[in-house]
């Protein structure tokens, strides 16, 4: 009765293969043809060393919030209040340090109202059952108010009073900004975190199933928690470290990031594995959009073209990753 | 097996459905090969097959959902090719899959008229028309129920009424059901067999798909059997036995009947667990019960009679307001989940894929999920190591037969069967000690179902203790005693092996009637 039942995996259309080879590797192509196209228009500029490190200065801030947030999006929640805790974090340390109150206590002190609203977070989602959407977007506008009434909406520049704040991120060592090693670092952690620690299984399993995790014995709010306040946390180093190069606190500096980073995290969920949220793919999703950034601001595009980019970007890949998904599902 | 598949005679009307040498290929996999098969008006036919045999596929293609890659398909008599399932409602076809395609916030009305077209007025809907109809065909079907709550309110059983209606509600001349007794209680089943008759009595046709041969020997006037996307057998009512069935479903003659033999528990051993007088001041009114190690103790009732939630209780996930229950001899009251796991407790749920396993995940991640203390290399390290992962994962899938080329391929590529004993790996690699079992054969073949229990007997032979809950009644027999519950109560005990499911029932039933007269 058994026919030619082979294992094989079924044949499937070319389009199919196209669309699952797009979802798998598309943000790496589209890395790799935006490379070599601005290579060939810009030859003398873009491959630079120097413009290499550029670029990587330009998504150190970027990666650093947006990998905290695939923590969350890994968890299959939801913060999209990152980029006005960032901006609050940046006021906050700013406000201290020109309250003549010690750089570390500052920064230690700004981390610790970050963490605030990540606990913030989690309590509204994991405890009371928010949805995580309407809860975070509540919360984001809590951290705005609480920004504005620091700094009454003006920047807080500190350079007159704590000019050696500034050395915290500006400058470089071994020829590379401190941003980009700040950045290879705390992605490092969080790709351990994520991937070689009980906690990060723990939160992956969460976003795969939360019943089913709940009923293996894993204690499901506080894994969700622990996501929700390690990205405040790295949104609040992220909005210090933002402080520190502009130099002053800028009221809504760090909006813009909650944008950036689901982005690149979305993109990031077309890098080799289809549909899921991880670390490295985040990373080469900001490294993407700021390739993208760079080399269209070479070409001298105007700047609005940026966001058209970004956009279509982000779609595109997000469209991919998510048809692929649904093809190795139904294989 | 017969070479003249359904020849209807000249005089008689074409046969509602009819399909000719239909096959579908999926790449190199033929799901479906040469099936020809034909329902006609009027009568009930079963489809009987492991699952993947190529039952679904081929209703699929009736539906509309699938294409045929050859073969024809005729409709009273004229062929016809079904492209999309629209076309298949307009021809009056219903599917009425295992998980029910109902709106939970929906009533039960708006469920049945959902899409229904010709209620709608200049696209506005016709508000008394729609009560009306529905008024009607719940009445046909004996709906006691409110039709005006959200479904999500309802019961399993009262569920699957609400998807009958919608087919009824849309006049289907041919119905198609999947499982429909996966989830209900003997009497709701033989509520749902006696609707199933009348409706063949009223001329529609009926496509029965069941693992429980019972009631497929009891319902069908035509049953068809696939094995491996082929026919195997086709056999008239009355004209054969069980064991023809299950040859044509595996190719050998081995059944799953009631069995006797069971490595008895030891004199002296332990009791494991007991309960007594449980209560949680819904569902669970009194429960007592006690398992001792080696011991399988299965508990028969009808759905809402307070089992699943039994269970609930003594995993932490429900909270006990009276009662006492003792885990090896020291009091035991789980505060949580973790609590009862930490204690060595497990539960296989009833719920395979939204309550057990991440599918998209691999059996090694599932298999080691929520333990991955396994695979750390100490007490307390915060780091999880592949390798150790990768060993826990190679020993179960040996030790447990699991088929699967290795353990790094997703659970979804698996078949029911050997999911289901992804999960019990999972807790055996904990060292788990008392197993709750939740319908831990729900939607699994013939096949699976005995290397599934095979697995429990060999968790119980090593020494420790399992309580089981099946609303296959015929299955408990193995069990070495049986805890029977009414309404939350347990009301009775029988010792087995070889308990009948006639003896489950009588106790079941005696009770309830009393508590109906009280």
């Amino acid at each position: 009765m058994t026919t030619s039942v082979t294992v094989a995996p079924r044949a499937r259309t070319a389009g199919q293969s196209v669309t699952l080879f797009f979802g798998k590797f598309g943000a790496l192509i589209v890395l790799a043809v935006l490379v070599i196209v601005f290579s060939i228009i810009a030859p003398s500029y873009f491959l630079t060393w120097g413009n290499i490190v550029q670029i990587f200065n330009q998504s150190a801030l970027a990666a650093i919030i947006a990998c905290g947030l695939t923590l969350v999006l890994a968890a299959n929640q939801f913060d999209l209040s990152i980029g006005y805790t960032a901006s609050l974090a940046g006021i906050a340390v700013a406000a201290m340090l020109i309250a003549g109150i010690p750089i570390p206590v500052a920064i230690l002190l700004a981390l610790l109202l970050s963490v605030g609203i990540g606990v913030l977070n989690s309590i509204l989602v994991t405890r009371l059952g928010v949805n995580a959407l309407v809860a975070t977007l509540g919360v984001g506008s809590v951290a705005v108010g609480i920004n504005y009434f620091i700094s009454g909406g003006a920047a807080q520049p500190f350079g007159a009073y704590v000019p050696e704040f500034s050395e915290i991120s500006v400058g470089t060592w071994l020829g590379i900004p401190r941003n980009v090693y700040y950045m290879v670092i705390i992605v490092a952690i969080l790709w351990v975190l994520l991937n070689r620690t009980v906690l990060g299984r723990n939160i992956q399993a969460v976003g795969g199933n939360a019943e089913a995790t709940r009923l293996v014995g894993v204690n499901v709010r506080a894994v969700t928690s622990a996501a929700f306040i390690l990205c405040s946390l790295l949104a609040g180093i992220t909005g210090i470290l933002l402080a520190a190069v502009v130099g002053s606190g800028q009221s809504t500096g760090g909006d813009g990031y909650t944008l950036q980073a689901f982005a690149a995290a979305f993109l990031g969920t077309a890098v080799i594995r289809e549909g899921q949220f991880h670390i490295l793919g985040t990373v080469v999703g900001v490294v993407t959009v700021a390739t993208g950034f760079n080399g269209l601001a070479i070409i001298g595009v105007p700047s609005f073209v940026q966001f058209l980019f970004q956009g279509i970007l982000l779609i595109a890949a997000v469209s991919f990753s998510t048809v692929a998904r649904k093809l190795t599902r139904a294989s | 097996m017969t070479d003249t598949p359904d020849t209807p005679d000249a005089s008689a009307p074409p046969a509602l459905i009819e399909a000719r040498d239909v096959s579908r290929i999926f790449g190199s996999i033929a799901a479906l090969s040469g099936v020809s098969l034909a329902f006609r008006r009027g009568e009930v036919h079963g489809l009987v097959g492991a699952n993947g045999a190529g039952k679904s596929t081929f209703l699929n293609i009736v539906g509309g959902v699938l294409t045929p890659s050859s073969g024809t398909i005729l409709i009273d008599g004229v062929e016809r090719a079904v492209q999309t399932p629209k076309e298949a409602d307009e021809l009056g076809f219903a599917f009425i899959h295992q998980e029910l395609a109902l709106i939970p916030d929906f009533s039960a009305i708006d469920n049945m008229t959902i899409g229904l077209r010709s209620i709608s007025r200049l696209g506005f809907l016709d508000r008394r028309e729609i009560a009306r109809r529905s008024r009607v065909v719940a009445e046909r079907l004996g709906i006691q129920f409110n039709l005006r709550v959200p479904v999500r309110q309802l019961s399993a059983a009262e569920r699957g009424l609400v998807a009958i209606g919608r087919a009824l509600i849309r006049e289907a001349r041919f119905i198609a059901m999947d499982e429909p007794t996966a989830s209900l209680s003997d009497v709701e089943c033989q509520r749902l067999f006696r609707i199933v008759r009348e409706l063949a009595a009223d001329g529609v046709s009926i496509a029965y798909v069941s693992h429980r041969l019972g009631e497929i020997e009891d319902l069908s006037d035509r049953v068809t059997v696939f094995k491996d996307g082929r026919v195997t057998g086709r056999f008239e009512r009355g004209g054969y036995t069980r064991d023809d069935l299950i040859r044509g479903i595996t190719g050998a003659a081995e059944g799953l009947g009631p069995r006797a033999e069971i490595v008895a528990v030891a004199e002296d051993a332990p009791v494991v667990f007991e309960a007594e007088h449980l209560g949680d001041g819904s569902r669970v009114r009194d429960v007592s019960l006690s398992v001792r190690a080696g011991e399988i103790v299965g508990i028969a009732g009808v759905v809402g009679a307070g089992r699943s939630e039994t269970l609930g209780i003594v995993f932490g996930d429900r909270k006990p307001l009276t009662g006492e229950m003792r885990l090896d001899g020291k009091p035991y009251r789980a505060s949580s989940v973790q609590d009862a796991v930490r204690r060595g407790v497990a539960l296989v749920p009833e719920e395979r894929r939204s309550q057990a396993l991440i599918m998209e995940d691999s059996v090694r991640a599932n298999m080691t999920m929520g333990n991955w203390g396994s695979t750390t290399p100490g007490r307390g390290n915060p780091f999880v190591s592949d390798r150790r992962a990768q060993r826990v994962a190679e020993v179960m899938t040996q030790r447990l037969r699991i088929k699967a080329r290795d353990p790094q391929i997703a659970v979804r590529a698996l078949s029911g069967g050997n999911q289901q004993k992804v999960v019990f790996g999972r807790w055996l690699a904990r060292g788990a000690h008392l197993m709750l079992l939740d319908e831990p054969t729900r939607g699994v073949d013939i096949g699976a179902r005995q290397q599934i229990w095979q697995t429990v007997e060999d968790f119980a032979r090593e020494g420790n203790a399992v309580v089981v809950v099946s609303s296959e009644l015929e299955e408990l027999s193995i069990c070495h005693r049986i805890v029977v519950m009414v309404e939350g109560r347990t009301v009775g005990e029988l010792q087995g092996p070889g308990v009948t499911e006639e003896a489950m029932l009588s106790v079941i039933y005696n009770h309830q009637t009393k508590e109906a007269n009280v």
